[in-house]
């Protein structure tokens, strides 16, 4: 397909979201650093469900799930979906928590700062914006690599154009304006997913695709060979579930895009149902479509790396092309993924923003700054951070996005164990937090490195991040004297002024 | 190893499950937005 098409789809939908960032702002303009990076705290749940939902639905949910089922057959989806949705069990009950406790709470750093410390909340705020950057690398390497398979224009523009656009429209309207073109996204997704789905199966068989995967199972000559491609329970699945929990934890609890979203809804009530809504009920199908449909359906084709895939993160691709050949379905599926790289970059930059405007910039650059100038240097904070993970994508071509979400668990996963508690647990120390978090880093990676098999070391070390800082905060805290009273939480004033 | 009946209900399933998320937050979200678009 003529890479004309590409150009214009990044024309279109750059004029399309720049231009919703224009009028929310001028319809709805920013009154302060609360209206900025929690959207005045007023915006209904349905709104945020929409925008919880697409946030979550990265690239990598598309993609990545498709390889999942590629790599561990039907299990693969259906790990891909529990795994990632065990986080949201945890965040969903911890933010209603922090809104009763600390309801004045932006940032969740502002939270740590206050329970254990301003060093605490330092080593917070790095994994912080680890997560985050890491997070639209993923995204830019996901667009780049589609744009690039379905359209043949250069990778590097295809990764660098749709971080460009959000970095434009998140930085022009703050976080309404991410939620509002965030809405505008869900539609175009969930549109494309209720016609292309059926499509593909119909199209295909839901027979043929049976009988295709028999043959993976039961024939060693087929490529993909796999015998339990066709288990609910295989144990390459099973592992692959467990460690999308650890992955997803660090990614959901250690995103400050995710906090915003729950700050910026309007009661607590609309908040549990805006976020059991957007994941359990809209996301959690999706993984399973993208795996077993995606996934499972080039398995049967007999097609694999190597074999009609230069990599696995092809799948999703494939199969549209099959289905669509060259016409409207490509340009379809192209839209999907943008927009799902869009979304959760976007969620991402606006917690990126949030972190720099409403805890960073008076704290360590200018005490007696105005909110205008706490809101300017978010600005520009937010342009710096899209520039450099564009120049760091465009030298990420070709990598396998599975793998990169696989290692992101070790690298964050470490410090939820002490976050967790700090909510919950008054004996919980800052000295617990810092040992917990370095212990389960250094384990992770050390499994990583060092245990030759390719096949386990990745389970290995994302288990060791997540179970060893556990472990950890558990017995330091049994073991402690120290005691936090949580009454300083309710009487927490921020810098900037918040809308009750 | 599933059948090829439990392999259609997980796939179709699949797709009403979305399907019925997709209802659940763009019926409230089109009022919504055409509220907050119109009212100010």
């Amino acid at each position: 397909m003529g890479n004309y098409y590409g150009y214009v789809i990044l024309a279109v939908f750059a004029v399309i979201f720049i231009g919703i960032s224009f009028v929310v702002s001028k319809k709805f303009p920013i009154e302060g650093v609360d209206d900025f990076v929690a959207a005045g705290r007023g915006i209904p749940s349905s709104l945020v469900a929409a925008s919880v939902m697409v946030s979550w639905v990265w690239t990598t949910t598309i993609m990545g799930a498709a390889e999942a089922g590629m790599s561990f057959g039907i299990s693969g989806g259906i790990s891909y979906a529990w795994g990632n949705s065990v986080p949201f069990f945890i965040l969903i009950p911890l933010v209603l928590h922090l809104r009763k406790k600390m309801p004045k709470c932006t940032t969740f750093t502002e939270f740590i700062e206050q329970r254990y410390g301003r060093s605490v909340s330092q080593m917070f705020f790095i994994f912080g914006m680890g997560v985050i950057i890491y997070v639209l690398i993923a995204q830019c390497v996901g667009i780049g690599t589609v744009f690039n398979s379905m359209f043949g224009i250069p990778y590097e523009i295809g990764a660098a154009v749709p971080i460009a656009i959000v970095t434009i429209y998140i930085s022009k309207a703050g976080l309404r304006g991410s939620i509002f073109n965030d809405v505008i996204q869900f539609f175009i997704i969930s549109v494309i997913m209720v016609v292309s789905v059926p499509l593909i199966l119909k199209t295909l068989g839901v027979e043929n695709i049976y009988n295709g995967l028999v043959d993976v199972a039961t024939n060693p000559n087929n490529i993909n060979y796999n015998p339990e491609v066709l288990s609910l329970g295989s144990a390459g699945g099973l592992r692959y579930g467990f460690a999308a929990i650890v992955v997803a934890s660090g990614q959901v609890l250690l995103d400050q895009g995710y906090y915003s979203k729950a700050i910026a809804t309007a009661s607590s009530k609309s908040l549990l149902k805006a976020y059991i809504i957007g994941t359990v009920v809209a996301w959690m199908p999706i993984p399973i479509i993208c795996g077993g449909v995606f996934g499972c359906s080039v398995l049967s084709l007999g097609v694999g790396e190597g074999a009609g895939l230069s990599v696995t993160s092809e799948a999703a691709p494939y199969i549209m092309k099959l289905i669509y050949g060259g016409g409207l379905g490509s340009i379809m599926f192209v839209l999907m993924v943008f927009m799902a790289g869009m979304t959760t970059g976007g969620g991402c930059l606006s917690g990126a923003q949030a972190l720099f405007t409403a805890d960073f910039y008076k704290k360590y650059i200018n005490k007696t700054a105005s909110e205008e100038q706490q809101m300017r240097f978010g600005r520009k904070i937010t342009f710096i951070v899209g520039i450099g993970v564009i120049i760091v994508s465009i030298f990420l071509k070709g990598k396998s996005l599975l793998m990169m979400d696989i290692f992101s668990g070790i690298l964050f996963a470490a410090p939820t164990s002490s976050l967790i508690a700090g909510m919950y647990c008054k004996k919980t120390s800052s000295g617990v937090a810092v040992v917990s978090t370095i212990c389960g880093l250094a384990a992770g990676l050390l499994a990583y490195f060092l245990i030759p098999n390719d096949d386990l070391n990745w389970f290995v070390g994302n288990v060791l991040a997540l179970l060893l800082p556990a472990v950890i905060v558990i017995i330091g805290s049994a073991v402690s004297k120290y005691e936090f009273d949580f009454d300083k939480l309710a009487k927490y004033e921020p810098d900037h002024a918040v809308n009750d | 190893m599933i059948s090829e009946g439990t392999l259609s209900v997980i796939l179709w399933g699949a797709y009403v499950w979305f399907c019925l998320g997709v209802v659940l937050i763009a019926v409230p979200a089109v009022k919504e937005l055409l509220g907050l678009i119109f009212k100010r």
